[in-house]
């Protein structure tokens, strides 16, 4: 579960700094009718609060309530509206989205996951606003970042307002101290981490004269090795060939060559050798005991450690990278998709263009800075503190219903960015870094161009096809086949329907490129 | 089954060997969720299986009882068990016994519906719809009410009120029972082990649902037991929120043991019914078993 990069990942939290905290104190930032619910009521000029019903997902056992929540009033105060707001828990969320939506009576807005069977017939069916001209209109909005709107939107066009999350979030998490001990430099090249992992489970890193380390945890869950694979040049999913034509990852002849590696970790058993079947959710369990050193995942596994090590061993150290050097000299990363589901406008809720237009307002002020600090962290002096500078939750053992809120930043959708990074000081150094590393994972990312075109195999095999492959790929690194069995896999993929998989999506891109150029 | 011969003997103790066997397989997981509730979280990590914790800790259950969340879901789904054990069993109780008296007009056409609605069922987007358009939504009553009576239930009651002679209802009636008197005075006493056999089975139905107050209830302070379980078994580490930013001492997600605990609280009460009504269920099943 760890790994499940985007797919219910709550609302970025921070702890930190000023910036932000003077600005919601002293009501800056054209945030006024904040601080000043009296002028509301008292003010001609102030229009009717406009009724926004609204479906998102919960992570949370008490949830906020309109009519006692603080933090819910002041949202409503800032953007004018009155909002009714349905809490699904997250667990269950497709479920309840796939009964309103054959039960007709559609919130207004409504969180889902723009790559869902449902939920793309729904859009195709014409039950939701096509929204992508009207970005331009409004301040955040309008600033929304184009490798993201690629990724959300359906056969070019842009359906709804993705709630944007680390696109270069992925990383190598290593034990620095283990590193030191065996005398060897943080790995700058792929034959760089190739020796760490050997020299982890061969050298003794640990220094306890026992033969009880290896290099690097891999679960069940395929991540780790999609990672990887990008550093070799492999695409992420869909590449370019030489023709221009697109073509899945595991046709490139860099993706023989990843696989290989993988082969070579495996059979001299430097990762573990029961990978294939560990629960995922034990991933970081053998960090944690001493027992392996390297994790390739999400970069910010690097602070989860730390906390985690300083009880069971406070002398260990971690230290986090973004990528190494491929064969062709340059650095790759995986990125995740960017976002975490999007808020998509329903036309038998939202019925005039007026009424799109003003729900369009309510979601581009939900991006200010000031609405964004309080539907993440609350109020000051209630929900946090600034102590030294430093922003501090108020740990509540037994909260209030009118401080509860913790399930609104379900409403956040960080466009142009969280400001939370900005604004607040890391607590450890460590998590300075990892934000820096993934900063700079932006720069060298892979996008999927493939990410937006939809395919009509793929939406009804697609889990047989992917599967195919997956196993091959397992079955290769435990070495149960060779290469031209991996290759006899790819013929069964290609006849299973990878070969109209294929045809589908480059007709599909060849249309998106000409409504491109137009 | 003769205990005298060699090959009895044998037959019995690899019988003895078997089942004890079984048993432990099926205890032994229970065993470890109990002591892994009581136990740190770094031994969680360390050992793989054990049944005695190293260190005994309090602490997830403390983390757990520190709101009152829980204490509240427990009492909401205590309410929904009552109210739906009680619904259910009148239902299918005033039913059954209707549907085992020979002189029912149209007791066949009724029976065949039943039999239909346990064929064949409407689906969860048409329940959902009905549960909507009576204005439900919201409410205990549509958690209790869409599944009063489980037509597979109502038969095997049926059945074990036509066991009862009717000769003895007949002599009631000349006393001067009315058939609610029949069926107060008569029938029901002398079906107390079915009514203890069946209520168990509905109250453990309605202790265990979470899938229709998921759907039907909106509000998290209505949630039962279960869907504050589910919501808080789900929330693994790693997916909710980016601790990039993190203050160290930021109360963490809830771990390992704090999932065990919330499990015990979640099974102990249902569990502790049991021994009551054990007495009559061991009979009850018996008669639901020796037909004619």
């Amino acid at each position: 579960m760890l790994g499940m990069v985007n797919k219910g990942k709550r609302a970025a939290l921070g702890l930190g700094m000023a910036f932000a905290l003077t600005a919601l104190a002293g009501c800056g930032g054209g945030g006024e009718p904040a601080n000043k619910p009296g002028s509301e009521a008292s003010g001609a000029k102030t229009p009717q609060p406009f009724k926004i019903s609204v479906m998102i997902p919960s992570f949370q056992t008490t949830l906020p309530k309109a009519e006692s929540s603080n933090v819910w009033k002041k949202i409503e105060a800032y953007t004018n509206t009155k909002l009714d707001i349905n809490f699904v828990p997250n667990s269950s969320y497709s479920d309840k989205m796939n009964i309103t939506l054959a039960s007709g009576s559609m919130p207004m807005v409504i969180e889902a996951d723009p790559k869902s069977p449902s939920i793309i017939s729904a859009i195709q069916s014409g039950a939701f606003w096509e929204i992508g001209p009207y970005l331009k209109d409004y301040p955040n909005l309008s600033k929304a970042n184009p490798t993201i709107l690629n990724n959300i939107s359906i056969e070019g066009k842009i359906y709804g307002i993705y709630r944007g999350r680390t696109l270069g979030r992925n990383g190598i998490v290593y034990r620095k101290d283990w590193l030191d001990n065996v005398g060897l430099q943080p790995p700058k090249t792929i034959d760089d981490f190739y020796n760490m992992l050997k020299a982890f489970t061969l050298d003794d890193p640990d220094k306890d004269g026992k033969n009880d380390t290896y290099g690097m945890v891999v679960t069940k869950f395929s991540g780790p090795w999609d990672n990887m694979q990008v550093w070799f040049g492999v695409p992420n999913k869909w590449g370019l060939d030489a023709n221009g034509k697109l073509e899945p990852a595991h046709l490139f002849p860099q993706y023989m060559d990843a696989l290989k590696f993988f082969r070579k970790l495996y059979s001299e058993k430097l990762v573990n050798s029961d990978f294939a079947v560990m629960d995922s959710a034990k991933w970081l369990d053998p960090v944690v005991n001493g027992q392996a050193g390297v994790i390739v995942d999400v970069a910010d596994n690097a602070g989860r450690l730390e906390q985690k090590m300083a009880t069971s061993d406070p002398k260990a150290v971690i230290d986090v990278t973004g990528s190494v050097e491929g064969p062709d000299g340059a650095l790759h990363n995986l990125p995740t998709s960017g976002y975490s589901g999007m808020f998509l406008i329903s036309k038998s809720s939202v019925k005039t263009e007026d009424d799109l237009k003003k729900v369009l307002t309510f979601l581009d002020k939900m991006n200010d800075d000031d609405v964004q600090l309080l539907a993440g962290y609350g109020i000051e002096g209630v929900n946090y503190n600034i102590e030294d500078g430093k922003l501090v939750q108020v740990a509540d053992d037994n909260p209030k219903p009118e401080d509860a809120f913790t399930d609104l930043n379900q409403l956040l959708m960080f466009i142009p960015e969280d400001p939370t990074s900005k604004m607040f000081k890391p607590a450890t150094p460590l998590r300075a870094k990892v934000s820096q590393v993934q900063k700079e994972n932006e720069k060298i990312i892979v996008p999927n161009p493939a990410e937006p075109l939809i395919s009509k195999t793929y939406m009804q095999k697609g889990a047989q096809l992917d599967n195919i492959i997956e196993d091959a790929r397992i079955k290769f690194i435990v070495g149960q086949i060779d290469e031209a069995g991996f290759q006899s896999a790819v013929e069964l993929w290609k006849k299973s329907g990878g070969d109209e998989y294929i045809k589908e999506i480059n007709e599909a891109y060849a249309k998106a490129q000409a409504a491109d150029g137009k | 089954m003769n205990n005298n011969t060699l090959s009895g003997k044998i037959f019995d103790a690899a019988n003895y060997l078997f089942l004890g066997l079984m048993a432990l397989v099926t205890i032994f997981p229970f065993l470890y969720i109990i002591a892994g509730s009581f136990a740190t979280d770094s031994e969680l990590t360390a050992r793989p299986f054990f049944i005695i914790p190293k260190t005994f800790s309090l602490n997830a259950y403390r983390y757990i009882f520190s709101t009152d969340t829980l204490f509240h879901s427990v009492f909401v789904s205590v309410i929904i068990t009552g109210l739906g054990t009680a619904i259910d069993l009148a239902f299918t109780f005033t039913m059954a016994y209707a549907l085992s008296r020979k002189q029912l007009a149209g007791r066949n056409a009724v029976l065949n519906l039943v039999i239909f609605s346990m064929l064949f069922s409407g689906g969860l987007i048409p329940t959902y719809l009905v549960v909507k358009s009576l204005g439900l939504l919201d409410s205990y009553w549509a958690v209790v009410l869409p599944g009063a009576i489980s037509g597979f239930n109502l038969i095997l009651v049926k059945t074990f009120f036509q066991e009862i002679p009717f000769e003895l209802q007949e002599s009631a009636k000349i006393d001067g029972c009315t058939d609610i008197g029949v069926l107060w005075r008569i029938v029901l006493p002398l079906s107390k082990p079915v009514i203890a056999t069946f209520a168990l089975f509905y109250a453990v139905g309605h202790w265990n649902d979470f899938f229709g107050p998921l759907i039907y209830l909106n509000d998290s302070s209505m949630w039962p037991l279960q869907v504050v379980l589910r919501q808080i078994i789900l929330l693994s580490q790693g997916t909710i929120g980016d601790p990039n930013n993190m203050d160290p001492n930021f109360v963490q997600p809830p771990d390992q043991a704090i999932k065990m605990a919330i499990i015990i609280v979640g099974t102990v009460p249902i569990l502790l019914v049991y021994p009551f009504l054990q007495k009559h269920f061991a009979k009850g099943m018996m008669i639901g078993a020796l037909k004619g």
